[in-house]
């Protein structure tokens, strides 16, 4: 079972036509719908779980790390291309490195758990947000 | 059929233009509001007070303020940016051969959009684009000797009205002051807080120990002395700090974004008087 799925929203550019659209689909197989992230390259996965899937087989921790890290760093670069990134989001996938380097698994994808949500809470506001400010204006 | 599609189609229109007529207005439109918003928030503040920040309306800390502005902890910034001021370049000129500044300095005038690039300049670009036309490397931004040249600009033009334009007839300048108001009003970082939530909608409340300054009248004193780091801060770098603080990844100083804001908020505060530099918690 992999980490609980992102979010299926659709994040536009505010303003913008987005150059490229790719899609996280690379990194997360699991999500259903393209996330927009203008030139972000979200080819991080390194594990192709859909073959470990089919093969029933649970994945390892490592597997699942990189699975879960190749989600979160995609989410994050999405929220980095549309300058809306959150502060600590980069650190914490910068720790769970340093966790899955020695092997602690369980702290490693507590961290990249709380990058992932971070990312994906970070392009939820942006969505809101393109027209949301407008009705602050002071009139 | 087609009636009832037809008023439904201006019904919608109608709404849709009553929601976002306050954000579709003009810059000018926008400084009137922005000024009778604080007016009405706080009766009795004189608008030039504005430019004193939170001191316009913590009298508590006013106090203090005034104390420490008797032996003001910017006069050695002064001094080093006026000893900079008058250093001659390699080829002989100095700063006020790029700034026709008079008597009145021109602090007043920046940000200021630049229809040769397209841009908003502010005034740490001109600083810099002076010493890049007379052969001299750029200052680091937020650095020492930028903030001391910007601090002896800024005491210069003490008095001196903000007296910012948003040329109509350039789209480019209006997209910039439009960028910066977005950027103003949208909320950002794990704090889901927006510029305005604080010092807007949360003007003169307390955030922990102590209160939060009105928007009107915030660029009038920067760069300003800060008793909490002990040294000069920037406007860009108070920017960087706000950002940081409710957790989003913030802009690097004179990014596009923290340019246009500038540019946005300093136009809200024309008419007030250049103060800078001053001292602040």
């Amino acid at each position: 079972m992999g980490p609980a799925h992102a979010s299926n929203h659709h994040v536009m550019s505010p303003g913008k036509t987005p150059l490229v659209i790719l899609t996280c689909l690379l990194a997360t197989p699991h999500l259903t719908r393209a996330v927009e992230v203008g030139e972000t390259d979200c080819s991080l996965a390194g594990v192709n779980t859909q073959t470990e899937k089919m093969k029933g087989r649970a994945l390892t921790q490592q597997e699942l790390f990189k699975q879960s890290y190749g989600e979160a760093e995609c989410l994050r670069q999405a929220a980095a291309s549309l300058a809306v990134e959150w502060l600590e989001t980069e650190n914490l996938l910068f720790h769970s490195l340093k966790e899955a380097d020695e092997g602690r698994w369980e702290s490693a994808l507590e961290l990249v758990e709380k990058a992932r949500l971070q990312a994906e809470q970070a392009l939820r506001q942006a969505e809101h947000e393109a027209e949301a400010w407008k009705k602050r204006v002071i009139d | 059929m087609v009636m009832i599609r037809v008023a439904a189609g201006f019904l919608l229109f109608f709404a849709t233009v009553m929601i976002y007529k306050d954000a579709l207005a003009g810059p000018s439109e926008d400084r009137q509001a922005f000024v009778a918003y604080f007016e009405s928030r706080f009766p009795g503040i004189p608008f030039e007070e504005y430019a004193n920040g939170i001191y316009a309306i913590d009298h508590d800390a006013r106090e203090q303020w005034q104390e420490i502005e008797t032996f003001p902890p910017y006069e050695f910034t002064i001094d080093q940016g006026r000893e900079l001021w008058d250093t001659k370049f390699p080829d002989g000129k100095t700063y006020s051969d790029c700034f026709n500044d008079g008597e009145t300095g021109v602090r007043q005038f920046f940000p200021q959009f630049d229809p040769q690039s397209g841009r908003v300049a502010t005034l740490a670009m001109a600083i810099n684009g002076c010493r890049e036309a007379h052969g001299l490397a750029s200052l680091k931004y937020g650095g020492e000797e930028i903030v001391a040249l910007s601090a002896y600009m800024s005491f210069v033009s003490r008095g001196q009205p903000i007296n910012i334009s948003v040329p109509g007839n350039d789209p480019r300048a209006l997209a910039a002051f439009e960028e910066g108001k977005r950027f103003y009003y949208t909320k950002r970082g794990q704090l889901n807080l927006s510029c305005a939530d604080c010092h807007v909608t949360s003007a003169g409340q307390h955030i922990r120990a102590d209160r939060l300054s009105a928007s009107l009248g915030h660029p009038t004193h920067f760069p300003v002395y800060r008793s909490k780091t002990g040294g000069m801060v920037s406007l860009h770098q108070r920017f960087y700090g706000c950002v940081r603080d409710v957790r989003a990844r913030p802009f690097a100083l004179q990014s596009r974004e923290f340019r246009n804001l500038e540019y946005f908020l300093t136009y809200m505060s024309n008419g007030l008087g250049v103060n800078g530099p001053g001292s602040r918690k």
